[in-house]
């Protein structure tokens, strides 16, 4: 009877925090090269459940003692690429990320909102560089082209070649702010990906998925509440009313 | 317990800083050389919390997503529209969006502009709209009267009783590493700052320069179409922004409930 108690608790946290990730999507609609998070409700371990009587315990079968929310992955599916037509928007076909420098040490994105410093190096929104095949790449002043294969021409000049990164399938993404992730595992230079000089790749949140997974995820907590609640008015009732002799 | 409506929150308020760029926008769809700005957005780091504890059994730390926030407005530093006006003094800077003239404000301080649309003030200096002097400031003898200003930026005018006219001042432009580290002072004007990087003085029509075009204005580069889209997709994720803060609410509501 207690179990229930846990497992109704367990399912209405594992709502929460699923409710909890689909807001942080949500508010992330419109952030370019923002990349959802696929949460999981999955089973603890199961347990044997049995039976004692008779002296002897009898096994009656396996039991799953909770729910619980599973650290979120990244939903690598790409976004829209929408056009600006700013030279130094640059957006990445394919699966691969932007390699920048960080005080923190190499960051993957995919947010090519990019911009020169006032030492005319190509750097992030916040400053930070984007590293290149040789390190940051400095554009002297012209018309800058970028090819799909990611190379930095100026004037006809190249200055520089961009550094796709492709983590491997398994890698676990941390979203780390400004819109990057730090990879548990080490990238290859990317294969097949190519970028598109003055386009943006949007979020690839659907704000009406999330809205609809948010109600599943509403109705599941309230649904586990209601649980909670049957569990608590019987163990009332057992504590209360059973074996009570007279009124 | 704050935190969790923090996601929601975050995207409300980004959604209304989103709102008021392009209100900034709108309004100033007439005002001579304004440049568009937007509002960038960018996440912020996920949290880690312990998001469940179920009786003994406790939940490893899960990484949770901290909402959205303001990154930087940016300027679109695109050219805008020509828009022919006539008066030799109607300058605009043509071909590159991120030049400008450099000015003199009355308080002293250097600014940077586009809107040329020039004028003689009472000392025959070429000032702007707003009285700010052009630097290096190019002054006219009196009774001198412009006759027109070359693609190069040379400023000829008939003096005294001359028939021809001749140069009596040279434009010069401006540019930084990184526009988008001006500082913007209203009126179309710009200050310098260190993020913008160290100016680079050259003279129109030298190559790699714009050049200039006399006798028309740069509009606005605000785009009514595209603002408006931008304005009805900003309204849809703060709607939706809303409705999930409700939606979490409801559901901390609901576990207060259940022990009543």
């Amino acid at each position: 009877m207690i179990r229930t108690l846990y497992e109704a608790a367990a399912a209405m946290m594992a709502q929460f925090a699923r409710q909890l990730a689909l807001s942080n999507d949500l508010s992330n609609a419109q952030t370019p090269g923002y990349r959802r998070e696929i949460g999981r409700v999955n089973d603890f371990q199961e347990m044997l459940l049995s039976r004692i009587g008779g002296g002897q315990a009898q096994l009656v079968g396996p039991v799953s003692t909770a729910v619980r929310y599973d650290q979120p992955t990244v939903d690598e599916r790409q976004g829209a690429l929408v056009e600006t037509g700013r030279p130094l928007d640059l957006a990445i076909t394919g699966r691969a990320f932007f390699t920048i420098q960080t005080p923190q040490g190499v960051q993957y994105t995919r947010d090519g909102r990019f911009q020169l410093n006032a030492q005319r190096q190509l750097v992030t929104a916040d400053g930070m560089p984007v590293l290149g095949v040789n390190g940051p790449i400095t554009i002297p002043p012209g018309d800058v082209a970028v090819d799909p294969d990611g190379t930095v021409r100026v004037n006809g000049q190249t200055v520089g070649q961009l550094l796709l990164t492709d983590l491997p399938a398994n890698a676990t993404l941390t979203p780390v702010g400004q819109n990057r992730f730090t990879a548990n595992a080490a990238g290859q230079p990317a294969q097949g990906s190519g970028v598109s000089q003055g386009f943006l790749e949007q979020s690839n949140v659907d704000i009406t998925q999330t809205l609809t997974e948010m109600l599943a995820a509403s109705r599941s907590y309230a649904l586990a509440q209601r649980a909670l609640q049957l569990a608590d008015d019987s163990l009332r009732l057992a504590v209360n009313d059973v074996g009570r002799v007279s009124a | 317990m704050t935190s969790v409506y923090f996601p929601s929150m975050s995207g409300i308020m980004a959604g209304q800083q989103q709102v008021d760029v392009i209100a900034n926008n709108l309004a100033n769809l007439s005002t001579t050389g304004f440049k568009a700005a937007r509002a960038q957005l960018v996440s912020l780091p996920s949290q880690r919390s312990e998001v469940a504890r179920a009786g003994e059994a406790v939940l490893g730390p899960v990484d949770l997503g901290g909402g959205v926030m303001l990154g930087a407005v940016t300027r679109q530093f695109t050219t805008g529209p020509i828009q022919v006006t006539g008066n030799p003094l109607d300058l605009a800077i043509v071909g590159d969006g991120a030049t400008f003239f450099a000015v003199r404000r009355r308080d002293g301080t250097v600014a940077y502009t586009r809107a040329g649309a020039l004028s003689i003030d009472a000392n025959g200096q070429l000032v702007t709209a707003d009285g700010a002097i052009l630097e290096p400031p190019i002054t006219l003898s009196p009774g001198a009267r412009i006759d027109h200003v070359d693609a190069q930026g040379r400023i000829y005018a008939v003096q005294g009783s001359a028939n021809a006219p001749t140069v009596v001042g040279q434009l010069q432009l401006v540019r930084f590493p990184n526009p988008n580290g001006l500082l913007a002072l209203g009126n179309g004007q710009f200050s310098a700052t260190p993020a913008a990087g160290q100016p680079e003085v050259g003279t129109p029509g030298a190559p790699g320069w714009p050049t200039i075009g006399s006798g028309m204005l740069e509009a606005a580069n605000v785009d009514l179409a595209t603002e408006m889209t931008q304005l009805i997709i900003a309204q849809r994720a703060y709607v939706a922004n809303i409705r999930a803060l409700q939606t979490t609410d409801e559901m901390v509501a609901l576990a207060i409930q259940t022990r009543s």
